[in-house]
């Protein structure tokens, strides 16, 4: 279980783009990664802290930042892909704007969370947001549940979380300027 | 109502939820304290003469865990407050976190110092952002206070990523570990080879409130309250058809029909129509019919007469419009997606009663399913595979719940 080796620091970049060559903005996440694992300490049992810190400074996983964590922690790819996949609240793709976790389990579906998944994947088709399913929240005494971006809407309608995401794209916006 | 677990609503207005006030005000620190004082073999004898049981599902007695972990002569321990909760239905912990943090972290801190750990973790579920941001601000007060911090017992908090499974004890250590969070063949127990192989008590968030509780008060205080089988009081959960969802604590022995019913709990459906089946104790707990809500306490050795158990505290509520099928099917898919597959039959097993549910032939199929329940809960490794039938078959023993007399 010991993969808190010393010397292997020195990471090299070797992310390339389709042809083979390593673009501008591919050595600007590695070092964003690289840095990241740096904050912790080189010990595995700091994986899933390191793998929610990428996510949350840039946004979402792909095999490129998998491998940049490989390097800088010395563990397998496969063995960080495996534990990254098998965790469902880690996005994967890029996707244009907050991403909306709806509950779609048993208590939800009885008070319509699975129309409410329904709307907001009709809604979201002008792609400034994404849309989830997800199993129980822990807020079913609020059903239909849904997070976005993480924050909990209790007792959710259509109407209120597109409000919410309306306020979240008004406070970047503001961020921005 | 009754306020124990629960701050009562004077102190709850009058004091933040993570703040030196509530701490005092609660009989926190005295609790620390009293426990430092006493010293470990009283605390447990303490735990035992309340007999408190996990409050996480299964009610394995508490002491005996804290003695074994004690009695192991490794130098290094870890204590886990296990604060994952995420199946349908359940959400007290969430509630009792968000309103009163600092008994779980002061009973955490009690039962580190009791068993001889010098870390402790919380793994709290990624969804609870809010809970966890209540966690870290009570552990600021806590270090405030200088319980914690160096040359103490410091506490790391861990979030999850969205991984039912991940509440299953073992699969918990080897998510801290950065491993997938499968769980692990038992033996060997937590209690000898748990986080990172080493000694460990793992507990859940209502567990450890009691342990505060408990050494804020004394033995008598706490058993002046509950039953003689099971002292205390207990969060429950209600949800579904029901008027007042939410979390409440009641004494173990409340008449189930007063839970459900009395306007100062559930109040009824609140549908204005009939209430047709309770789903108890859990997503794998046992679905009993409105007469025998009627009938039972909410007790332990009371439940077992109707099949049933407290489990986690989790009461859902289904009205005479719940389509049953429906609701299984739902339960059936939480039970397929959430299994991690390394056992082959809960992972077939699980697929295979989503199948027979989803193309309606579960009644035809009676015997196949029995043969499917006894090998899952025969050789599946976690409770996850060994109980993912339990509400199906107990929904099925029970004609009365199902509007097709005709079907059976
Ligand atoms: C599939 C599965 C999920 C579980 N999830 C939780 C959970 O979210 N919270 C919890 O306290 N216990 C959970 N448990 C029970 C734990 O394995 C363990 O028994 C518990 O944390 C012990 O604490 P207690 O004795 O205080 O209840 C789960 C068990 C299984 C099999
Ligand atoms: S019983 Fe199911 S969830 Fe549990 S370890 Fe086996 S496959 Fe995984
Ligand atoms: S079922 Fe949706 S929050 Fe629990």
């Amino acid at each position: 279980m010991n993969h808190n080796s010393e010397g292997s620091g020195a990471v090299t970049a070797h992310s390339r783009d389709e042809e083979g060559g390593v673009t501008e903005l591919q050595a600007e996440e590695h070092e964003i990664v690289v840095g990241i694992v740096s904050r912790f300490p080189r010990q595995r049992t700091w994986l899933l802290p390191v793998l929610w810190q990428v996510v949350e400074e840039l946004g979402w996983l792909n095999p490129d930042r998998i491998e940049w964590i490989s390097e800088a922690l010395n563990v397998p790819y496969a063995e960080i892909y495996g534990v990254a996949s098998f965790y469902s609240l880690f996005r994967w793709e890029p996707s244009a704007g907050p991403e909306v976790h709806v509950c779609t389990d048993v208590m939800c579906t009885l008070k319509s969370g699975d129309s409410l998944y329904d709307d907001l994947t009709r809604a979201s088709v002008d792609q400034t947001f994404t849309v989830a399913s997800v199993t129980c929240l822990g807020r079913c005494d609020a059903a239909p549940a849904c997070l976005v971006n993480y924050e909990p809407v209790e007792n959710a309608t259509i109407a209120e979380v597109l409000e919410r995401l309306r306020t979240l794209a008004v406070e970047k916006g503001g961020e921005q300027s | 109502m009754i306020y124990r677990l629960f701050p009562n609503p004077e102190l709850e207005l009058a004091t933040a939820p993570a703040s030196r006030e509530r701490l005092v005000e609660r009989g926190f620190e005295r609790a620390y304290e009293n426990a430092q004082e006493i010293g470990s073999d009283t605390v447990i004898q303490h735990i035992q003469a309340i007999r408190l049981g996990g409050r996480g599902g299964a009610a394995f007695p508490t002491a005996r865990k804290w003695l074994s972990v004690k009695n192991e002569a490794e130098s290094i321990k870890y204590v886990v407050m296990n604060a994952d909760e995420s199946e349908p239905g359940t959400f007290k912990d969430r509630e009792l976190l968000l309103r009163d943090p600092l008994g779980p972290l002061t009973g955490l801190l009690i039962a580190a110092s009791a068993v001889g750990a010098q870390q402790a973790y919380v793994y709290v579920r990624g969804e609870y952002r809010d809970v966890e941001i209540r966690i870290q601000e009570a552990i600021t007060v806590l270090a405030e206070a200088g319980w914690i911090g160096p040359g103490k017992v410091s506490i790391d908090v861990r979030r999850g990523a969205g991984a039912y499974i991940a509440g299953e004890e073992t699969a918990l250590f080897n998510s801290i570990e950065g491993y997938r969070p499968e769980p692990r063949v038992k033996p060997p127990y937590p209690t000898a080879q748990g986080l990172f192989h080493k000694p460990t008590l793992i507990q859940n968030v209502e567990t450890l409130a009691n342990i505060a509780l408990l050494f804020a008060h004394d033995v008598d205080w706490f058993r002046a309250v509950g039953t003689d089988a099971t002292p205390g009081t207990k969060l429950v959960a209600l949800s579904g058809h029901v008027a007042n969802p939410g979390v409440y604590e009641v004494p173990f022995g409340i008449e189930l029909g007063a839970l459900i019913g009395d306007g100062q709990y559930g109040g009824g459906t609140g549908t204005g129509r009939p209430l047709k089946a309770v789903l108890m104790g859990g997503a794998a707990g046992t679905f009993i019919t409105p007469q025998e809500a009627f009938e039972a306490r909410l007790d332990y050795p009371d439940l077992a007469k109707f099949g049933a158990g407290v489990g986690s505290g989790a009461i859902m509520l289904f009205d005479s419009t719940a389509d049953l099928g429906r609701i299984l099917t739902g339960l059936a898919r939480f039970f397929a997606d959430e299994s991690c597959g390394q056992c082959v039959p809960c992972r077939i097993g699980t697929k295979r009663i989503l199948e027979l549910l989803e193309t309606q032939r579960l009644w035809d199929r009676r015997a196949d399913l029995k043969d499917l329940a006894t090998a899952m809960t025969d050789a599946s490794i976690c409770g996850l595979g060994q109980t993912a039938a339990n509400a199906l078959v107990s929904a099925m023993n029970r004609p009365s719940l199902w509007n097709e007399p005709a079907a059976l």
